[in-house]
């Protein structure tokens, strides 16, 4: 017998300690005797009574490292015949853009004057109602994106993809720069917008040298004002933050200004800090971030009352399983892939293209169909897409996150690698999971004894 | 004379299990046929979910690293 190689092991305040078998799907608090025995079997002792429950559980095992990796993949197989694929759709009226934000991924890409038509929205709808029809699982809210989706010009066809998906029984969630929502919210209804995804970088200064109109101006004026409208209106907004070395130091007075406008009052309001992530080694070495040393930073700038935030997200569903375990729902929420762009997005480009990540629209490398002049999927990409899995990446085999992560983000894995089959996972992911665990476990604790609603944007952290 | 009361002392509870269902060591024929694995809140059925905007309004956790 042994100790388990698959344990996520952290300290509570306390004298205890969270145990989770990230295989088992056990999730125990024991006390610092069990803890350190966990640590170190050879000195440290504990009673039989304890020695069976944890052997029950997972965290003592007579497998091998070998079987337990073997164990692994069989679930991880087990998984992946089970989903069932959820469709996504993505709508994105066009590549442009009247901003040229200094960290702009899509700055590569093709961004002409082509936009959708009324006849390209028709094909669109008539493909996505040919996914129902063939009883798929469709996550009814389809996203705008781009580009930017709400330019003044872009304003008729919104108008009418929104009341055609509105027909369909489809919300929609979009991410816009904000800067000229003012003319669109006569059409933002609380009923079917599920949310707005807008950016804001930091104070006016800050924001205004990263996130500025191709003339050079600033955005942050129009910005804010379009967010109070919008709060206002009832829609759930998204605040997000990008951050990395350029603007890092000064996030601390943006969380000062949403304080003092009162946003965090408004129960449609949420705010998500996020690293930038540049795929140039050397823009990555000056400018990059990663959410553990968002994390580290906020801790150390602002104190942990500002926990509430969300910053130094852990970047697979860590958070979704444990509550569900918190929750009665059964055995653990593993998962066999990373991310929707494997399985189930579609994504409509205004070119006639098909793409599943957002990340990598306009790219033809990416492309896994065409919807101009007739439907057509690139099998052999989807194929791929589909079946990558921990199974296939070695290093993530041995690794005790696998069934959490499924093998992190396969745009990174080959932007860091050129190969899809090496892991995707962020820098740094574990030491942060292992900081984080102890708050998730307490919010959850809290909010069990509460019986509070289970409410989004106080859940994450 | 009254007797002093003496407490016992209390019996430390060494590990709290939060949950009980596990993915342990029965097969994975037998875990197919239980009928818990074929209910929709057992997995997370598609996938995880990646993209912001859909985790964002569904679970609101955010994923994608993609900045907009």
């Amino acid at each position: 017998m042994r100790v388990s190689n698959y344990i996520i092991k952290a300290k509570l305040s306390d004298n205890k300690y969270l145990l989770f078998h990230s295989y088992t799907g056990a999730l125990d608090v024991v006390n610092k005797k069990v803890g350190e025995y966990i640590e170190n079997p050879k000195k440290n002792y504990i009673d039989k009574e304890s020695l069976n429950t944890l052997t029950k559980r997972g965290y003592i095992t007579d497998k091998s490292p070998r079987e337990e990796e073997k164990h692994v993949l069989n679930i991880v197989k087990l998984l992946q015949s089970k989903i069932k694929t959820e469709y996504v759709f993505t709508i994105i009226p066009t590549y442009r853009c009247n901003l040229k934000c200094t960290y702009c991924y899509q700055d590569s890409i093709k961004r002409d004057n082509v936009s959708i038509d009324k006849n390209v929205v028709d094909k669109i709808f008539e493909i996505i109602k040919n996914f129902s029809y063939s009883n798929n699982k469709i996550f009814k809210t389809i996203q705008l994106f781009g580009g930017e989706p709400f330019l003044p010009e872009n304003y008729k066809i919104i108008k009418y993809i929104l009341n055609i998906g509105k027909e369909l029984g489809y919300k929609f969630a979009v991410s816009t720069n904000g800067v000229c929502l003012d003319q669109y919210i006569s059409l933002l209804k609380p009923k079917f917008f599920k949310g707005i995804q807008i950016t804001l970088d930091g104070i006016e200064n800050v924001h205004n040298k990263r996130r500025l109109k191709k003339n050079g101006t600033g955005t942050f004026k129009e910005i804010v004002r379009n967010i109070d409208i919008v709060l206002s209106k009832d829609i759930p907004l998204n605040l997000r933050v990008n951050i990395d070395k350029r603007n890092f130091e000064n996030f601390k007075y943006l969380v000062k200004y949403i304080s003092e406008k009162d946003w965090t009052n408004y129960p449609n309001f949420q705010v998500n800090f996020r690293p930038v992530y540049f795929v140039s080694k050397n823009r990555k070495k000056k400018y990059g971030f990663t959410n553990y040393l968002l994390y580290k930073k906020v801790i150390l700038l602002l104190g942990k009352e500002y926990l509430w935030m969300n910053m130094g997200n852990i970047t697979f569903p860590f958070e979704p399983i444990i509550s569900d375990i918190f929750r009665g729902k059964g055995y653990a929420g593993f998962v066999a892939f990373y991310c929707v762009a494997q399985r189930g997005s579609v994504i409509f480009d205004p070119y006639g293209d098909l793409y599943s990540c957002w990340r990598t629209c306009g790219e033809k490398f990416w492309r896994i169909g065409k919807y101009i002049p007739k439907l057509t999927w690139e099998e052999n990409k989807l194929n791929i897409l589909k079946n990558r899995t921990v199974v296939d990446i070695s290093k993530c085999r041995k690794c005790k996150l696998a069934l959490l992560c499924g093998g992190g983000c396969v745009v990174k894995a080959f932007d860091d690698s050129r190969s899809l089959y090496n892991p995707g996972c962020e820098d740094d992911i574990e030491k942060l999971l292992i900081k984080k665990f102890p708050i998730i476990y307490n919010k959850l604790k809290q909010k069990n004894k509460e019986d509070t609603k289970y409410i989004n944007h106080f859940f994450s952290e | 004379m009254k007797k002093k009361k003496i407490e016992k002392p209390k019996k430390e509870n060494k590990i709290k299990s939060i949950n009980e269902k596990l993915w342990d060591d029965f097969t994975i024929e037998e875990l197919e046929s239980r009928e818990e694995f074929n209910s929709p809140n057992i997995l997370i059925e598609g996938g995880p979910g990646g993209c912001c905007v859909y985790k964002c309004w569904t679970v609101g956790v955010v994923f994608c690293g993609a900045a907009m």
